[in-house]
This record gives structure tokens, C-alpha cells and sequence, in this order.
């Protein structure tokens, strides 16, 4: 679903195509990708930070940095949402980190501790809703040894030394389940689901 | 048949890939391991196999629109980095209701090369603060409507101008645009640096006409839906100079055109005079 007003002529092109655009300066590019990918950008921020004013920053510095380095994008490493969830999330994951590495300020604790999962929003679309709970179900399906590390990485921006250490486990076991949990999931989601799981 | 190098796989860093896609290296950790997947064709590939689960991770979370204003924000400070970007054959301004036009020809056409893209930018910074502090030293026989007589006040002011003139320069996205003298003074001309997203400038002006005692100079800033807000009136010095700092109600980025008019007495609520200078903001 659009989230912005992308040029009727741009929305028909491909990434490829809209990021060369870009390249050329043409506002009307950025416009239609950020109608694209920003809801997919500000979800995932949000769900790291969970501090809309900041999470409204990170959208926009995510795609100044397409629209300024769109030169630097080449189609034969990944595709473009690939690398624009990869720089939200690196960015969200800096800010988390730097957050933890101040000294304590009044509330901060209180504020991040009570960063609260956000209720659903109705302009999400079934198969929006239908995608992610397939994704859940994969996940739930991973050794809880597994997943657990692998969240507390991807979602809450801990490192492979800060889990080890939350977890009383030694590194090289994070190191191992993280992988295998990785690579398991990835047969999950590429298997075809059935009405009773995977096959 | 494919040939992998024992050192590879013996590094300490052989076999984070998942770990540095979900995000789990601390920075120096993250460096070693990108050296290191350079040159290990097993990393890459193993990369290459959970980019698509990596994804899903980041797809599998609540779903939400950001705000609308977040999509103008976008656009308008896209568009500021324009101006000291190489401008391409066609450009357009985007406007609010998401149509477009083309963008008249930039005031100033600025070369690819970086090193010549910062001199460009700088160049009204570092004019704007010499002014400052010769200013400042007194050189300059600066006088504000306030006429400001007594030195300690002038000191004063002047420090205070310097200040709000550094705090703009110094801002990352700090980017300069060009006023060009119109058909009444086209010898005019004039910088004004600023940061889109702050609500100051700074404005210089040079080889302004002399004013009547009754005429002073007003500045106008026009809106992209055409509103305009009336920035203030000024005198010049001998040498028909004139400098100082600019705040609007609203940051820099909401105002599309910058113009100087000559008025009698106090001025006005509306330009009535001969325009002066302007320029593309």
C-alpha cells in the first residue's frame, strides 16, 4: 500500500530503472520509492527504537542517503529494499547502541523501558498481515536457542558478546546457534507452507 | 573445482555472516569481518544465501505508514541538496500536492568536483563571517534602524550577531544561494547562507545604491504557496554594504525566493518600491 503520492508515470518502473532516475536528480524517483519502501523503513525502525520522533528522522535520513549515494547502488549485489531495511537497520541499531552508551540520564531508563509494542494499524493490508505471521510461525519453529539470540540481535541491537554475557553461554556457542538458526530459517521460508506447517 | 584458503577459514572471523547481517558486531568487529568476507568466497556466498531470511526479519515486524509531513520533509530537504549538486538537464520542483514543474535555470551552476562543490558552498560562509568580524573590530560603519550610537551597545550587538552567524555557517547542512541584482540596481549582489532545517540566515549584500535619508532596504521571503514574510528592513554602509541575521517563523526550507526592495519610511506590509535583489532560495 502507497504510503505517499508517487508520480502515476514512475509507480509503472522498476527499482532499477526509478534508481537511475534518482541518479539523474529527479525528485519524482525519490518520491515514488519512498511510496514504496518507507512504510517497510518506518516499521522496522520503529519496532528497534520504538521513539516515533526519532524513527521519523531515521525515514528521512534513509532515503537523503539513497537519493544523495543512489550512485553507489549496484542491482547486482541485492535488490533495493534489501539495502534500504539494511541501512535502517544498521542506523536503528547505532542509535539503540549509543543510547545504552550514555551516562544515565533522568528517565531514560524509564523511557526505554517502557517502549511499548505499537497496536496494529488498520491501513495494514491481509497480505501484509498473512507475510509476517508466516514469518512468526518460522521463527517459531526455531529452537527457542536459537531464535532467542537471533531476536535479541536483529530487534533488540545487541551484539554476539552482549548476548553471550545476557545469556551466561560462551561466545563461540551464541556464534554457532545464531548461524544454524539463520540457516534453518532460511530453508523455512523457502519451503511452501501447508494448512498444518511446513512441508 | 573451487580452492578455499585455509587462512580464510581459520580467521576468527570465518563464519560470522549471519552475525553481521543481524546486526551482532560491534563496529571494530564488523570492519574485521568485511576485510575478511572480501577475500573468503564461503562468507560471500553464505551472505548471499540469508540476505533473503535477513529480509523477512525485517518484514515480519507491525506494519506502519509513517506521518504524512515525514514525506514532505523528505522532499524539501531533497530539493535543498540540489543546488550544490551538479544540476542535471532537467530539473523539476516537486510540489505539495505531488504534481511538478520545471525548475527555472539555478542562479549559480556549480562544477562536479568536490573540492570545488565545499569552495562554492564556503565561499558566502566565509564572506559572511569576514564581515562579522571586521564588524565586529569596528572597520565597518554598520548602522541598524535601531541606530545604534553608544559602543558598548554596538559591541554588544555585534557579538551577538557574530554568534548567530557562526552557529549558521557551522551547520553540517549549511548550503549558500546567490541574490543578483535586478533592473533597478543590477550591479547589486548578495549571498545568504542558511540551513533549511533552522529558521535563521545570514544575508550580506553588496554594492547596494545609496538611500535618501528617508529610504531604507526591505527584505522578503516568499513561500512555495506564495506566501510572503516580510524579513526586515536595513541600511547599508558607505561602500553600499549590508549584513545581518534573518530569522523567520519557519525553518529556511519552507521559503522558495529571497528578494530586497528599495521603500520609503518605515516600509510596508507588501513590496512598493524598486526591487533591488533576489535570488532562489
Amino acid at each position: 500500500m502507497l504510503a505517499g503520492n508517487g508520480s502515476s508515470a514512475e509507480e509503472g518502473l522498476d527499482d532499477d530503472a526509478l534508481v537511475r532516475r534518482l541518479v539523474q536528480q529527479d525528485v519524482r524517483a525519490l518520491d515514488t520509492l519512498y511510496a514504496r519502501y518507507s512504510r517497510a523503513v518506518f516499521s522496522l525502525a520503529l519496532k528497534i527504537l520504538g521513539d516515533r520522533a526519532v524513527v521519523e528522522e531515521v525515514v528521512q535520513e534513509v532515503f537523503l542517503r539513497l537519493w544523495t549515494r543512489a550512485h553507489s547502488f549496484d542491482p547486482q549485489r541485492g535488490k533495493l529494499l534489501s539495502w534500504l531495511l539494511t541501512i535502517t537497520h544498521h542506523r536503528a541499531v547505532d542509535e539503540v547502541r549509543r543510547r545504552r552508551a550514555q551516562p544515565q540520564i533522568d528517565g531514560l531508563d524509564e523511557q526505554l523501558a517502557s517502549k511499548e509494542e505499537p497496536a496494529s494499524d488498520p491501513s495494514e493490508t491481509y497480505a501484509q498481515i498473512e507475510n509476517r505471521e508466516e514469518i512468526q510461525r518460522a521463527l517459531g519453529l526455531l529452537p527457542i536457542a536459537q531464535s532467542k539470540p537471533i531476536q535479541m540481535a536483529y530487534y533488540g541491537g545487541m551484539t554476539q558478546v552482549e548476548i553471550s554475557n545476557t545469556l551466561k553461554e560462551p561466545l563461540g556457542t551464541i556464534k554457532t546457534r545464531m548461524r544454524l538458526g539463520m540457516q534453518k530459517l532460511r530453508v523455512l521460508l523457502e519451503r511452501e507452507p501447508t494448512e498444518a506447517g511446513w512441508k | 573445482m573451487e580452492i578455499i584458503d585455509a587462512r580464510q577459514t581459520n580467521a576468527e572471523e570465518h563464519g560470522d555472516a549471519a552475525a553481521y547481517l543481524l546486526g551482532a558486531l560491534d563496529a571494530a568487529a564488523r570492519a574485521r569481518f568485511e576485510a575478511h568476507a572480501a577475500e573468503c568466497v564461503e562468507c560471500l556466498r553464505e551472505m548471499g544465501e540469508l540476505q533473503g531470511a535477513t529480509d523477512e526479519l525485517a518484514l515480519s515486524v507491525p506494519t506502519f505508514a509513517p506521518p504524512a509531513y515525514v514525506r514532505q520533509r523528505l522532499l524539501t530537504r531533497a530539493h535543498m541538496t540540489m543546488a550544490v549538486s551538479p544540476a542535471p538537464s532537467e530539473r523539476r520542483h516537486l510540489m505539495v500536492d505531488g504534481s511538478s514543474r520545471p525548475l527555472p535555470p539555478p542562479a549559480v551552476e556549480l562544477r562536479k568536483e568536490a573540492w570545488w562543490m565545499g569552495a562554492q558552498r564556503y565561499s558566502g560562509a566565509l564572506a559572511a563571517v569576514s564581515l562579522v568580524v571586521a564588524m565586529a573590530s569596528g572597520a565597518y560603519a554598520f548602522t541598524s534602524q535601531r541606530q545604534l550610537d553608544d559602543v558598548a551597545q554596538r559591541a554588544e550587538y555585534a557579538s551577538a550577531q557574530l554568534s548567530d552567524t557562526l552557529q549558521i555557517v557551522y551547520q553540517p547542512n549549511m548550503v549558500a544561494r546567490t541574490l543578483s541584482g535586478m533592473d533597478a540596481a543590477p550591479q547589486a549582489t548578495g549571498k545568504v547562507v542558511l540551513a533549511p532545517d533552522r529558521n535563521k540566515a545570514v544575508v550580506i549584500a553588496y554594492s547596494l545604491p545609496p538611500l535618501e535619508k528617508d529610504e531604507s532596504y526591505q527584505c522578503w521571503l516568499t513561500q512555495m504557496d506564495d506566501k510572503r514574510f516580510d524579513g526586515g528592513m536595513f541600511k547599508t554602509d558607505e561602500k553600499g554594504r549590508a549584513y545581518w541575521v534573518l530569522k523567520t517563523p519557519e525553518a529556511m526550507a519552507r521559503y522558495r525566493w529571497m528578494s530586497v526592495t528599495k521603500e520609503k519610511g518605515k516600509g510596508g506590509s507588501a513590496p512598493a518600491g524598486p526591487r533591488i535583489l533576489g535570488g532562489q532560495l
